[in-house]
Formats: C-alpha cells, sequence, structure tokens
C-alpha cells in the first residue's frame, strides 16, 4: 500500500484525462476553415488503445466515457456513437488483457489496427442501417491509416515521455496485488 | 480469509460488468435519441458547448493566436513576391474604387429621382469565431453571438464580401454557423446574368457544386452567384461567389468568401416578410386591426 504508486496511478489517471482534453481543445482551435484540409491523425484514439494495452488500470471506463463523450458533443459527431465502439473496444482488451500483455509490439501493431478497421467499418454500417449523414469511405479511411501509422510513434512517446511501460512479471499494483 | 478476498474479487468484478454494460445501454441509447429526436439531442449539445466552449477562451485564444503567428511567420519569406502582388492589386483597386464612387453616385441620384425606399431590415451583428467544429467531416464554426444577442437559426453568416453560411443551432451565449461548405449544406441560389435558379450543395470540397441547374449551357464561367431567397429562410442577393466549372465538367461555385483567415463575421439579421396567404384581405376593405398588417 505505498503511498507514492498511489499517487503515481492517480497521476495516470488524470494525466489520461488531461491528454484527452488537450487534444480536444487544439482539435477545435479554428486556425484554417476551409474544407478539405488534410487528413491528420486521431492522436488520442492511439494514446487510448496504448494506455489500455500497457496499464488498463490507468484507464477507467468513466475516463474513456468523459472524454469520448465530450468529444463527440464538441466535434459535431453522431452523439454517442463513437464513445459506445471505444468503450467496447476498451472492455474487449481488457478481458484479454493477458493474452496482449504476451505479444511482442508488431503483433500488438496488427491487433490495434484491427480494432481501429473493426470500429471503423461497424461505425460505418450503423450509421447507414439508422439513415444518418456520413462521412465518405474514402474520407474514412485516410485518417484511420494515418491513425494506425502514427502509433509507433505515439507508442514511443507515451513509453519514453510517460515512462509508461509494460508491466513487469511478478510486478505488484498499488493494492498489492499481482498484476 | 482467501477464499472471502476471492469471493470478494469475484463480488466486484460482476458489479462492474453490470456496471459497464448499463453504461453501454446508456451511450447507445443516447446515440439512439440523437438519431430519433435529433432537434432536441442538437440542443443538448449546444447547452453543452454554451457551458464548455466560452469558458475555454482563455486556453483557445492564446493557442490560436501561436498558430497564426507561425503561418505568418512563412509567409514572411515570400515577402518580397507578396509585396510586388499587393501594389499589383492595390493599383487595380484604385480604379475600381474610383468606378464604385461614379456609380454609388450616379446610383443615389436615381433612387432620390425615383424616391425607392430600400430594404431595411437587413442589419448585421458581428461576432468572433471561437471554435472550428475540430473534424475534417463538419465545416462549421462556433461564433461568440448567441439567443442573448438575439440570434435566430437560420439566419445567413458573411464574412466582409461574401456569404459563410447560416446559423444552425443557438446557445445562449454562443451559436454555431454551418458552412456552405458543409455536405448538410443547401442554399437556393440564383445565377446572374442569366437568372438561372439552382441549388448550392456543399459537399465537403472548397467549391462546392450547383445542383439542379435548368439550362447548365446558358451559365459561363465567372457568372456571379447570389442567393434567392427562396423559402423564405434566407435573405435576397447575398454574394455567394462565382462559377466555375471544375475539371470534370461540374459546376461549381468558388466562393467569395475566404474561409482561411476568418477571425470574424457578420450575422444578417432577417425577419423574412409577412406571407401573403389570404389575398381578399389585401384586396377588401381594410378594418383598423389590419392597417398595421398593410403597412
Amino acid at each position: 500500500m505505498g503511498g507514492v504508486s498511489t499517487f503515481r496511478f492517480w497521476m495516470y489517471r488524470i494525466g489520461y484525462v488531461g491528454v484527452g482534453s488537450t487534444c480536444i481543445l487544439v482539435s477545435i482551435i479554428p486556425f484554417d476553415l476551409s474544407a478539405n484540409t488534410l487528413p491528420y491523425p486521431d492522436i488520442f484514439y492511439c494514446f487510448t488503445m496504448i494506455y489500455i494495452v500497457r496499464r488498463p488500470e490507468y484507464v477507467p471506463v468513466w475516463a474513456v466515457f468523459f472524454v469520448f463523450f465530450l468529444r463527440d458533443i464538441l466535434t459535431q459527431a453522431p452523439l454517442g456513437l463513437f464513445t459506445f465502439l471505444v468503450i467496447m473496444a476498451s472492455e474487449v482488451v481488457r478481458a484479454n488483457i493477458q493474452a496482449f500483455r504476451e505479444y511482442n509490439f508488431w503483433l500488438e501493431w496488427l491487433w490495434v489496427a484491427a480494432i481501429f478497421i473493426v470500429i471503423m467499418v461497424v461505425q460505418q454500417t450503423i450509421l447507414a442501417l439508422t439513415l444518418s449523414d456520413m462521412p465518405q469511405l474514402m474520407e474514412n479511411i485516410l485518417p484511420i491509416l494515418l491513425t494506425v501509422l502514427a502509433y509507433p510513434a505515439i507508442v514511443g512517446l507515451v513509453q519514453y515521455g510517460f515512462g509508461l511501460q509494460r508491466p513487469q512479471p511478478g510486478e505488484l499494483d498499488a493494492w498489492g496485488k499481482r498484476l | 480469509m482467501a477464499v472471502q478476498n476471492h469471493s470478494d474479487v469475484y463480488f466486484r468484478r460482476i458489479v462492474r460488468r453490470i456496471l459497464v454494460s448499463a453504461l453501454l445501454v446508456f451511450v447507445f441509447l443516447t446515440f439512439l435519441i440523437w438519431r430519433i429526436d435529433n432537434p432536441r439531442a442538437e440542443r443538448f449539445r449546444m447547452a453543452v458547448i454554451d457551458k464548455v466552449v466560452p469558458s475555454l477562451e482563455w486556453a483557445i485564444t492564446p493557442l490560436s493566436h501561436v498558430s497564426n503567428m507561425i503561418a505568418d511567420a512563412q509567409s514572411y519569406s515570400r515577402i518580397y513576391q507578396q509585396n510586388q502582388e499587393l501594389r499589383r492589386e492595390l493599383q487595380q483597386m484604385k480604379a475600381w474604387k474610383e468606378a464604385a464612387i461614379q456609380l454609388e453616385q450616379k446610383n443615389a441620384k436615381l433612387l432620390d429621382l425615383n424616391n425607392v425606399k430600400l430594404n431595411p431590415k437587413l442589419t448585421f451583428t458581428t461576432g468572433v469565431i471561437l471554435a472550428d467544429s475540430g473534424s475534417p467531416f463538419r465545416q462549421s464554426a462556433l461564433i461568440n453571438i448567441g439567443r442573448h444577442d438575439g440570434v435566430l437559426d437560420g439566419w445567413a453568416a458573411m464574412d466582409g464580401l461574401g456569404l459563410l453560411g447560416r446559423i444552425s443551432g443557438v446557445g445562449k451565449n454562443s451559436s454555431r454557423v454551418l458552412f456552405l461548405t458543409d455536405r448538410s449544406s443547401r442554399i437556393p441560389v440564383e445565377v446572374t446574368p442569366s437568372g438561372q435558379k439552382a441549388i448550392l450543395a456543399g459537399d465537403n470540397t472548397p467549391l462546392p457544386p450547383l445542383e439542379f441547374v435548368d439550362g447548365v449551357d446558358q451559365i459561363r464561367a465567372g457568372d456571379r452567384v447570389f442567393t434567392t431567397g427562396d423559402g423564405g429562410v434566407f435573405p435576397p442577393g447575398l454574394l455567394a461567389g462565382t462559377a466555375v466549372f471544375s475539371g470534370d465538367g461540374r459546376l461549381r461555385v468558388k466562393l467569395a468568401a475566404d474561409y482561411r483567415r476568418l477571425e470574424f463575421l457578420r450575422v444578417i439579421r432577417h425577419s423574412p416578410s409577412a406571407p401573403i396567404s389570404e389575398p381578399d384581405e389585401l384586396v377588401g376593405t381594410t378594418l383598423p386591426g389590419q392597417m398595421i398588417v398593410s403597412e
């Protein structure tokens, strides 16, 4: 029950929400309002996956819900759809966390890319089924591709900038439990 | 002890599963409500934005200033070339200014001769852009005037020269401007001088296409596109842009408004003239109460 590790634990949680809010803030800066700007990777989406794959206990469900729902509201997205899918994906990873721990980086990347693509396809399908206004497939594929490509860079940033590593074998969590 | 610990973990896992399921159901219901009762959900969204975004101004303003400064610094590299261009443009502008002054005087004389009364209802309020839509799929912006300043849904927004879009979503202190380039934007327009009516339909590109044009062959590149005011939502006669033909032969509009360096915009106050639904009221004997309507 070390005080230091509880502090670290909450710092990482707050850090997660802080990075999420900053990403939303940066995305709504009115810089260039002309249409057809270049697509960019969804950095926070990557960030969430990296956090969950490495340390699921730092990404509680309520934090994912809070940040992604706020983002849905502020970016005029279909209210709640993307939040729903991201929570779903995060729970799938959480349930299979032991398997993810044993993967090497390339396998992890492959799986996360698969999750990104499945989410995109499911999102398009639900939007089509509910006859909602939806982005064209090409407009969707390019950012997802960029997001997948940006994944290793953000992994590097998170591991060396935030010091977030995969747990070592035999490491204990804040409550002294084996991970 | 160990057994109790185990059952404790088991219990917590079940509670967690129930809570997560409830959260998922809640989020998906939100999506369904958004889909079914869209206006209400969008009002909720606007109310949240109205609370959140103006309070973030302290963070957004410096960040956007920094990004503008970076863009300005980039443009210094070709400052000489820009200077030359500006001089040439200024020369042309002087000629136009002269022409405009002459026309204005002539126009004033003619109006005076005819005793014309122009529509005085088109006044405007100026707003500052607070935030972007935050998504590459949606073209809109948040401005700092809202219901408090009398802004209504459907009013037109312009920069100094051309039409930008319309108000779509009004909060107490902020409102959203849906740009002409957004995929869900549809504005009735008229191409002058041929007088062809069309719909300016945004498609997320910088040059939105004109749809439902009668005689495409009567339109030439460079013809000017104005709003018509059909449907009674938009004030007529606002400049949207000039017609161009794109590479694939489609008729598109090069917008007059400059979206790239947008900071301020004008919201045109517009109350559509009262519709004439019953003709006999106009022709028949006017009662004292109807005097107000006919004036």
